[in-house]
């Protein structure tokens, strides 16, 4: 049975004046595909780093696998197991493409600094292993020949790919890709779309995924979040979202608040009983 | 201790507070717009004494006064436009190491031109004069320069906020990019704050110097770091922060040599000391804003 | 090029250096002035490496490294001085009861130095290491200066402002040139290692590094500590040389002058660090004749007097902070590939023009 890998429960997140994500609820299952969506500024990236430990959560609580996330450093949640790129491309820049995915290796690294500095027997090992898994990884999204060029010089299209490639390193069991088509034309947007579902059969990934290409959301997704002004407006499965009156105000302006506040109890509601619906399976 | 003595050291250090301040309020105008510690203010402050003795000995005070402040001002404009202009496009470090650079040139310079041997400054005798209230016997400069601050912050403060050139400083100290977008002449403005600070080093220079009459080229590097330090304890980049910061940490200091002789010798390590606790309590200042990086 | 050419060269040219170093050592070539001079460049290109190690590598906007040097100091300085000496030179107050009677030997004291440096360095770097750059700057440059306004009113253990003299001297250009090839080397090491690429990785993007499981803490306190260690292991060889040392000298100012050697030699390389701190100390030492007045066929030239050189000097910093902001080297190190290339490039320029020519 699918277990809940990760879970945002009224989460709030509230810089000085500015409610940025109000009393937010998500649930992620093993093995899904869930995509956040939402006008500029709903929140989404935020959603991200709140989860990720850039941002602590004002209120409310986040677990991943059963543990709390809540006053976590980042660096704790990658160990744990999830990893991200990043909305505007944060690679090393001046680092080569291979350096960059080596890093995202270096926080399951067991030999110690001295071995490390004097390259003994073990750490020489470590280090044949992980230089490998990354010539792996740039081999898988075809990065591979530009493993020694800087990685700013990479075209754009390419510097999002290695960020994911630099995000698998860490070995994750949650990735969250935070706007991976930006920039790209729909031939682009399909690949990387396969590219994606591909992977997440590959390496056993949970993917948890920001997006504005609606056709990458709704073809690859199975279950949608719809942010509004930091707050859950609607979610379920593609085909519920593309009708949902709420979803298409948001983006275009029309329907009623009404429907907006159905729509969130119905999220929270099926969120608890995907809750209940746990624990009573433990019961059993 | 008695009462006397008392108020004898609390006016010391008040007027102490108000020299910090005065020098304070540059540090943290160039801050403010251009996220940068000016390391050679302090220095600025000495060529400006320089500036006086060598413009005393030539003219009356008053067109000394004259000369030296705008002298002082040309000094700093020229070394915004020929030092940090170049580099506003560049890493942080590489500005800051600019500034450390202007900085040791500067005393450098100093040395070679006026050597290193202590010259006295000019006697003023508006400032010196020895005046007796009550029991106390104190310099006039003490209640002079206090005044003179506080009227100055008053100036400074109705510039900020009620004039269009305060309103364009304040939109390039939010957000640079967008403020020369929007039509400001981002070289005016920063050339305007660089030329403010440096009117309020030669005036400091001026009250320093009655108060501390030796004349030598590293006589800015401790207190230029000092009134740094009292920027950013009142809030880097707010003016009556920095006003509020020199008046604490100059009362500060005064009163713990004054409570504790002992402790002398520990003096500048106070200043110090209160800038590693402000940092790790409240990095933005008494008087700052908490501010969020977007990610 | 094969990996046999190329350890071919570097032992050629390893040769070379030791033959040198002897030559020099044993007084056949140069004289004091000169060996003491290049002992000194050594000395500094150690602290100078510490430096970049922080700034350069990791991207830490440290200006401690004077506070750490004079902790390297005096820890030899009170350590290394015969005990007959002592009561002489503590002659305001006596030396405190405990360390008068401790002598050690030179690297015990130099070494125990360089971990109290370490030490503090971790102390100091808890709640300073997650403060933005130029808040880091100052932090650090206040530490410094207390490190040296407390080593400034401790009679007892440090003499005060009086400083300690009589410290057994630096008898072999071996141990400078000894102890900054290891230190050199072992921070080389660091960096090449999987840390050193954490270090580079923070320096890029500190919050993409942490994202991808670096610990931002752990490994800036690493990178600060080892800095700190061997700025205090340059301090100790440094008081050596000197024979006494003073508060005084390690006046945040002293910190400059390895700045202006990391960037003069290329923030990003260890190999222009080491250069630039040769250029650098003989250059000043150069420049000294702009300290004295200068006749050129009889006239005497104006401007040449004490205090002249130092500016120049500050001019060429500033020049190269406005204009080469990379340095010699950016980011480069050496490898006989570099050179081999620098000269092919140099030879098939010269035969291009000669092509054209006929």
């Amino acid at each position: 049975m699918s277990e809940t890998v990760l879970q945002i429960q009224n989460a709030t997140m509230r810089f000085g004046g500015v409610l940025a994500v109000n009393d937010l609820s998500i649930d992620v299952q093993k093995g899904e595909l869930v995509a956040l969506i939402g006008p500029n500024g709903a929140g989404k990236t935020t959603a991200f780093n709140m989860i990720t430990g850039v941002y602590q959560p004002t209120e409310g609580m986040i677990f991943f696998k059963g543990e709390t996330l809540n006053g976590l450093r980042s660096d704790r949640i990658a160990k744990k197991g999830i990893a991200r790129t990043f909305q505007n491309i944060r690679l090393f820049r001046n680092l080569t493409v291979l350096e960059n995915v080596m890093i995202a290796t270096h926080l399951h690294v067991k030999s110690g600094i001295i071995s490390n500095m004097l390259m003994l027997p073990n750490a020489r090992k470590e280090d044949k292993e992980r230089r490998e898994k990354s010539r792996r990884l740039l081999d898988r999204t075809g990065l591979l020949q530009y493993q020694n060029d800087i990685s700013s010089s990479l075209p754009y299209g390419l510097q999002r790919r290695l960020e994911i490639a630099r995000a698998l390193a860490t070995d994750p069991t949650l990735l969250l890709l935070d706007e991976p088509a930006a920039g790209m034309n729909p031939t682009e947007t399909e690949d990387l779309g396969r590219f994606i579902q591909e992977i997440r059969e590959e390496f056993d990934l949970t993917v948890f995924l920001i997006e504005h290409h609606m056709q990458l959301v709704m073809d690859i997704s199975q279950k949608i979040y719809v942010l509004e002004y930091g707050r859950t407006i609607a979610c379920g499965a593609p085909e519920e979202i593309q009708s949902n009156p709420a979803v298409i105000k948001a983006y275009l302006g029309e329907s009623s608040d009404e429907d907006t506040q159905k729509e969130e109890a119905a999220c929270r509601g099926q969120a608890s009983s995907f809750r209940m619906k746990q624990s009573e399976m433990k019961e059993e | 201790m008695s009462f006397d003595t008392f108020l004898q050291h609390l006016t010391n250090g008040i007027s102490l507070g108000s020299l910090f301040a005065l020098i304070a309020i540059g540090y943290t105008m160039v801050y403010g717009i251009l996220r940068l510690i000016n390391f050679a203010h302090g220095d600025i402050v000495m060529m400006s004494s320089y500036f006086m003795i060598y413009f005393m000995s030539a003219m009356p005070w008053y067109a000394a006064i004259l000369l030296v402040i705008i002298s002082t001002v040309l000094l700093g404009v020229l070394i915004e436009r020929v030092a940090y202009k170049p580099l506003r496009e560049a890493s942080r470090m590489s500005i800051m190491i600019s500034a450390i650079g202007v900085s040791y040139l500067l005393e450098n310079l100093a040395n070679y031109i006026f050597t290193g041997v202590p010259k006295g400054y000019p006697d003023m005798p508006v400032l010196t004069k020895g005046l007796h209230i009550g029991s106390l016997s104190v310099q006039s400069a003490s209640i002079v320069i206090p005044i003179i601050t506080i009227l100055i912050l008053v100036l400074l403060i109705n510039l900020i906020n009620h004039t269009k050139t305060g309103m364009a400083m304040r939109a390039v100290a939010k957000d640079y990019e967008t403020a020369s977008l929007m039509g400001i002449q981002i070289n005016r403005v920063i050339a305007v704050t660089f030329a403010i600070g440096s009117l309020l080093a030669a005036i400091g220079s001026i009250f320093w110097g009655a108060r501390y009459p030796s004349v030598y080229p590293l006589m800015g590097v401790m207190p230029g770091l000092k009134c740094f330090i009292a920027a950013v304890l009142g809030g880097i980049g707010s003016i009556p922060g920095a006003v509020l910061g020199g008046f604490l940490l100059g009362m500060g200091e005064t009163m713990l040599v004054a409570f504790f002789p002992t402790l002398t010798g520990y003096r500048d390590a106070f200043a110090f000391i209160v800038l590693i606790i402000i940092l790790l309590v409240k990095p933005t200042g008494i008087l700052g804003e908490k501010t969020t990086d977007k990610v | 090029m094969k990996k046999r050419t190329r350890i071919i060269l570097t032992v050629i040219l390893a040769a070379v250096f030791i033959v040198i170093l002897t030559l020099l050592d044993q007084g056949v070539l140069g004289d004091n002035y000169v060996r003491r001079v290049l002992n000194l460049a050594a000395i500094y290109s150690i602290v100078a490496v510490s430096m970049n190690l922080v700034n350069g590598f990791t991207g830490l906007f440290s200006l401690g490294q004077a506070g750490f040097m004079a902790i390297g100091a005096f820890t030899v300085a009170i350590f290394t001085v015969p005990l007959e000496y002592r009561e002489a030179i503590f002659y305001i107050s006596p030396q405190n009861p405990i360390l008068a009677q401790i002598e050690l030997p030179f690297f015990a004291a130099l070494l125990l130095g360089g971990f109290i440096a370490a030490g503090i360095a971790l102390l100091i770097g808890a709640p300073v290491l997650r403060l933005k750059s130029d808040y880091l700057a100052i932090a650090t440059l206040g530490f410094s200066e207390i490190i040296r306004i407390v080593f400034n009113n401790m009679q007892s253990i440090t003499n005060g402002a009086l400083g300690i003299k009589s410290i057994p001297g630096v008898k072999t250009m071996w141990l400078p040139f000894g102890v900054a090839a290891i230190s050199i080397a072992i921070m080389k090491l660091l960096i090449n290692s999987t840390y050193g690429l954490a270090f580079k990785a923070i320096k890029e993007d500190d919050i993409a590094a942490e994202a991808m499981g670096i610990s931002l803490f752990k490994h800036k306190q690493l990178s600060f500590a080892t800095g700190a260690f061997f700025a205090a292991i340059g301090g100790g060889l440094y008081a050596s040389l000197l024979t006494s040392v003073e508060p005084k000298s390690f006046y945040f100012t002293f910190t400059y002058t390895f700045l202006l050697i990391i960037v003069l030699g290329g923030m990003g390389s260890v190999t222009g660090t080491v250069i630039s701190s040769f250029l650098v100390t003989l250059g000043l030492e150069w420049l000294r004749f702009f300290d004295e007045p200068l006749t050129i066929g009889g006239v005497a030239i104006p401007l040449f007097r004490s205090g002249l050189r130092m500016v120049v000097f500050s001019i060429l910093l500033m020049t190269i902070v406005l204009f080469f902001r990379n340095g010699l080297m950016s980011n480069k190190e050496f490898s006989w590939e570099g050179i081999s290339g620098f000269f092919k490039r140099l030879f098939s320029r010269g035969k291009k023009e000669a092509g054209s020519n006929e």
